[in-house]
């Protein structure tokens, strides 16, 4: 992936950024981490801005606009349905992970709890999307 | 293994130091008063002995506060009755090597299970030693776990879409203390509410987790004070 493209995070929770910010210096990831409170910040970031993520991370358990109300928003707006998007979630159900899929989004992490195994996570993310193309490089 | 004796009478801790003779890798650190042992010092120690009838000291409030570090106290009394619950019990005074032997593997199992329990490991890292950022991210985790399990406790009367909300949001914040019983627990109970459980048949389930999450919260407190 393009390492100046933005990674964008969609998530309420202010210590999964902390998480997902440490996990990147940890890993030297280069690009930087946008972080957005829920699916409607998200929207109106998306709506607003001129250069697009290379990668939105998101979470599904949120307020005003949950995950899959953005990604239905995302998935019916021809500029932004070309973005990947990786869920990123405390939630192991398969309704979701159906649900997800069914939203076409790129891939589905179950956040880990330990520090260790979040970072793989992150890892596999990274190593994953700077070796396959973006539709919008 | 390194031990903190509180004891205001200087012949019992003569006896003490006579009992831990033989014991290798044994460090005690004697205190006549509980009064002005910080958090932090005590935290560096594996265990607490402790006088029962410690003089110029609320026993019970030293140990409620310290509930996460092993704690055993002593009594000179014959029929032992625990002013509080140690979690290492309480013991006979003077104090022989056999029972010092069994107070140091219990604090070591307690010592065990507690790291198997609440871990700082994640904080410390998203805080990188920086002490004050540390004590602000646990106060506002703290503060947000004791709002949603005063929310839980009402469980009865929310909405099973509430519900569910509460409990992923206590589900996460309590998976950053490693605690993976409580958030396998959670997780269950959340997902059988999205599974279309009927919520009588996780109410039971949730009760399990305000208690538990009250322990949490308990020891939480104990970090902040």
């Amino acid at each position: 992936m393009n390492p100046l493209k933005n990674i964008l995070l969609v998530d309420d929770d202010p210590v999964e950024y902390m998480k997902v910010s440490r996990a990147f210096k940890k890993l030297d990831i280069p690009n930087p981490l946008l972080h957005k409170s829920d699916g409607l910040e998200a929207k109106k970031y998306l709506e607003e801005c001129t250069e697009l993520p290379g990668l939105i991370l998101l979470d599904l358990n949120m307020p005003n606009m949950n995950g899959f109300e953005f990604l239905t928003f995302i998935k019916a707006d021809e500029r932004l349905k070309i973005i990947p998007i990786v869920v990123l979630t405390t939630s192991n159900n398969e309704k979701d992970k159906i649900e997800s899929y069914k939203q076409s989004v790129a891939g589905y992490m179950v956040k880990p709890i330990r520090l260790e195994e979040y970072e793989k996570v992150i890892s596999t993310i990274k190593d994953y999307w700077s070796t396959s193309k973006l539709g919008h490089e | 293994m390194r031990l903190i004796y509180l004891e205001d009478d200087l012949i019992d801790q003569r006896l003490f130091k006579r009992a831990c003779r033989d014991i290798k890798d044994l460090e005690v650190t004697y205190y006549t008063s509980c009064k002005g042992l910080k958090e932090e010092y005590l935290n560096s120690y594996d265990g607490i002995i402790i006088d029962q009838y410690l003089q110029d000291c609320s026993i019970k409030e030293f140990a409620d506060k310290h509930i996460h570090i092993p704690m055993a106290a002593l009594s000179a009394s014959e029929i032992l009755v625990a002013e509080h619950d140690y979690n290492v019990g309480i013991w006979q005074k003077p104090i022989k090597e056999d029972a010092l032997k069994d107070i140091i593997k219990k604090m070591q199992a307690a010592g065990k299970e507690k790291t198997n329990n609440l871990s700082l490991e994640y904080i410390n890292e998203l805080t990188q030693g920086d002490e004050a950022e540390k004590m602000d991210l646990l106060q506002s985790i703290y503060k947000s776990i004791h709002e949603h399990n005063e929310q839980l406790d009402k469980a009865g009367s929310l909405s099973n879409a509430d519900l569910q909300q509460l409990l992923h949001k206590q589900k996460s914040k309590v998976g950053i203390f490693y605690l993976e019983e409580l958030h396998q627990l959670i997780d269950h109970a959340e997902n059988d509410l999205k599974n279309g459980a009927d919520k009588s048949t996780v109410l039971p389930k949730v009760t399990t987790i305000t208690s538990q999450t009250a322990e949490l919260l308990k020891e939480l407190k104990s970090l902040l004070n």
